[in-house]
């Protein structure tokens, strides 16, 4: 391999300094060949970073296990032993055999479990499967096992946590938990909604609109699946109207409500237009307001009476209407999604972290980095912590104002501009604006590129270095 | 008669092993949040209080990276495996002998690295048969063909199974250095530091290795038909 060829290598790689690169970039402008071996590199580094990450089986992680209960540490040399004195306290001196150390406490455990649950089993007979997950919301905490399927309502955003990472669940999303086995985290069936996916000590996999995501280790991951759904309950509690079509909300008005609306005055083409809104509590008067707000955007109106919509011909953009859509950003660490076959790398170095996919392009993946559009419209994760959440969320997908109510801990908020806060509500940073940017210390302005569990990562304007600012340091403009 | 100077007294000690945490370091490990506990801790908690718990922690925190090590070297799930568990099962015999002077991950690799090797030579199976000389997109599949619906010119490919595949094969093809190497800097993005500290070799070299590897797969597959 000759100079120049390595070099390029080093510098795809990132294994030149600042120093080494400038040049090499001022040559590699100018030389048409090694434009072409870069593509090519490219290329192949792209096909060899898709070479997925492997794990062991759980058959042979629970092999391993066996074994090591019948392996016992060789004593150290007796001399160095000595040299350190080692102290033998009580627990070493009552020594218990190891496998009743190690079996007892289960045998315990598993007693334990059998008690708790014990009535349960007895109404519903075979029901008993091992807890695989918690959820956690404003309400409390609840377990979850094989094959139950979360649901988060408006404005109640919810937070599933197993032994190896989290998934939080943003207002109106749903998500069929599975266990794979013992050993391993569970995975994921994104039904519905936006979500963010922590895989902190294990890989994570989920599966959303019929592809297969692979999550790395400690990656972070945001889905958002938004396709048409309705559900309505009967006393107006919930109410969830996602890309329906406009003649369909207005039957299902009349279901849910007792409420005839007569669409018959909104032509075809607009009648089969997709709207969505949220609510909770709203009865059939609150109900109509927010589907008729929602429809107006398309020129629907109604009358007097409050039954019969109608149309009022109107210019402007055209709005997407599609029957679905799905992205998909990896937020840290990087990812992989597989379709019929194909695996998509995501987040890795030099690839793009942002997919989406839609109805009418079925088959298309937009592929590209993640901008500030982009992470607009994701989820996003917002100071996570664990303890008693309070505070509401306030009007979602509009601007959360920096009020004094603090968002819920390890909320999921999906706005233009939000608002951090820590534990006990302290605020943190106000993001808002096209560009993101914000005061830093040092009368510094970034630009915001990443949120991450424990901190946001900024760019500063004119130069490559990226700061990483733990969440707790306040805002030092207001 | 000139006396003989006296030998140097002054010995290093070495470092303490995880058979030497005294019993107030462990309550103190214990009060920790089982999360917050460093390996060190944790190969503490199984030699003095054989806590089987701490053992399976430890596990579960590497066993991705270091089977991912050991899968990408040997190319057979089931070898991998059987290293796999004899990687781990030494650790537990050895746990005596680790201090944290390295960490960890570097020693657990090192073992398996050298259970790696083992097995070639046991196996006989080493042929290194050099991707250089592997038959090209003539007689085969051409690589191009598994690539659907890419722009030539796109750097954003849809790469398919079986192209996985045949890259994975290549990477066991390599010589070992280089694909020791090539496995821990581009699938477990191990500093160049910490991978010269596995394979004993300088960071220098190792940079050289990546970078023959890279080569030798670029090489490789625009034989295959990867323009």
């Amino acid at each position: 391999m000759d100079d120049t060829r390595q070099k390029l290598i080093a510098w795809m790689i990132g294994d030149l300094s600042p120093e080494e690169s400038r040049p090499f970039e001022a040559s590699l402008a100018a030389d048409a060949d090694l434009q072409r071996q870069r593509n090519q590199l490219e290329r192949t580094l792209t096909v060899v970073r898709a070479v997925p990450s492997e794990d062991v089986s759980d058959k042979a992680f629970a092999r391993l296990m066996a074994a090591a209960a019948h392996v016992e540490p060789e004593s150290a040399d007796p001399a160095e032993a000595e040299m350190f004195a080692v102290d033998e306290t009580p627990d070493n001196v009552i020594r218990i055999n190891f496998l009743l150390r190690t079996v007892m406490p289960r045998v315990a455990a598993v007693a334990v479990i059998v008690f708790i649950f014990g009535l349960g089993v007895w109404i519903t007979p075979g029901s008993l499967k091992p807890t695989v997950a918690g959820v956690y919301d404003d309400h409390g905490m609840a377990m979850v096992v094989d094959g139950d399927l979360v649901e988060s309502r408006v404005g109640e955003p919810r937070r599933l946590t197993f032994p190896t990472g989290e998934v939080l669940l943003d207002g109106a999303s749903a998500v069929r938990v599975h266990a794979t086995g013992p050993f391993s985290a569970p995975s994921f069936e994104v039904e519905r909604g936006r979500v963010v996916v922590t895989a902190s000590a294990t890989p994570v996999s989920l599966n959303v609109g019929g592809r297969s995501v692979q999550l790395g280790k400690g990656s972070m991951l945001s889905v958002d699946y938004d396709h048409a759904y309705a559900n309505i309950a009967e006393d107006g509690s919930i109410v969830e109207v996602q890309r329906m079509p406009i003649g369909e909300v207005a039957a299902l008005a009349e279901k849910a409500y007792n409420v005839k609306l007569y669409a018959g005055g909104v032509p075809e083409s607009v009648r089969n237009t997709r709207v969505s809104f949220y609510g909770s509590n709203l009865n059939a008067e609150a109900f109509i307001d927010s589907f008729v707000e929602a429809a107006s955007r398309f020129g629907v109106t109604i009358d007097e009476t409050r039954r019969y919509l109608s149309y009022e011909s109107r210019s402007g953009r055209v709005e997407p209407n599609e029957e679905w859509k799905l992205d998909i950003a990896v937020l840290q660490g990087a990812a992989s999604v597989s379709e019929e076959g194909y695996i998509l790398p995501l987040g890795g170095k030099g690839l793009p972290n942002f997919v989406s996919y839609n109805a009418s392009e079925a088959g298309h993946a937009d592929l590209r980095g993640l901008g500030n559009d982009d992470l607009n419209r994701q989820v996003v994760w917002a100071a996570g912590a664990t303890g008693a959440t309070s505070g509401a969320l306030g009007e979602r997908l509009r601007d959360v104002k920096p009020s004094a109510e603090p968002l819920p801990n390890g909320s999921v908020i999906h706005t233009d501009s939000l608002v951090l806060n820590g534990d006990g509500g302290k605020r943190i940073f106000k993001l808002g604006g096209p560009d993101f940017d914000f005061p830093l210390a040092g009368g510094r302005r970034g630009r915001l590129v990443q949120l991450t569990n424990s901190g946001a990562v900024f760019e500063i304007q004119g130069e490559i270095v990226r700061e990483f600012v733990p969440f707790g340091q306040p805002d030092n403009k207001e | 008669m000139a006396r003989r100077a006296a030998p140097q007294q002054t010995e290093k000690l070495p470092s303490p092993t995880a058979r030497h945490a005294t019993a107030a370091e462990l309550k103190s490990i214990e009060s920790k949040d089982p999360q917050e506990r460093s390996d060190f801790d944790l190969l503490k908690l199984y030699v003095k209080k054989q806590s089987a718990d701490a053992f399976e922690t430890l596990v579960t925190r590497h066993r991705r990276q270091v089977y991912n090590f050991i899968y990408k070297m040997v190319g057979k799930a089931e070898a991998a495996e059987d290293i796999f568990q004899e990687t781990f099962l030494r650790v537990i015999k050895n746990a005596h002998t680790y201090t944290p002077r390295a960490k960890f991950t570097t020693w657990c690799l090192q073992i398996a690295r050298n259970l790696s090797l083992d097995y070639f030579k046991r196996e006989g199976l080493r042929q290194h048969v050099s991707i250089d000389a592997s038959p090209g997109g003539d007689d085969e599949r051409s690589i191009a063909g598994m690539l659907q619906g890419s722009d030539p010119q796109s750097s954003e490919i849809l790469v398919s199974r079986e192209l996985v595949d045949e890259v994975r094969e290549a990477v066991t093809q390599l010589p070992d250095n280089q694909r020791e190497a090539l496995i821990l800097r581009m699938y477990d993005d191990m500093p160049y530091a910490e991978i010269a500290d596995v394979l004993g070799s300088p960071e220098g070299t190792v940079k050289y290795w990546v970078h023959e590897a890279i080569n030798s797969l670029a090489r490789y597959l625009e034989r295959r038909g990867l323009k």
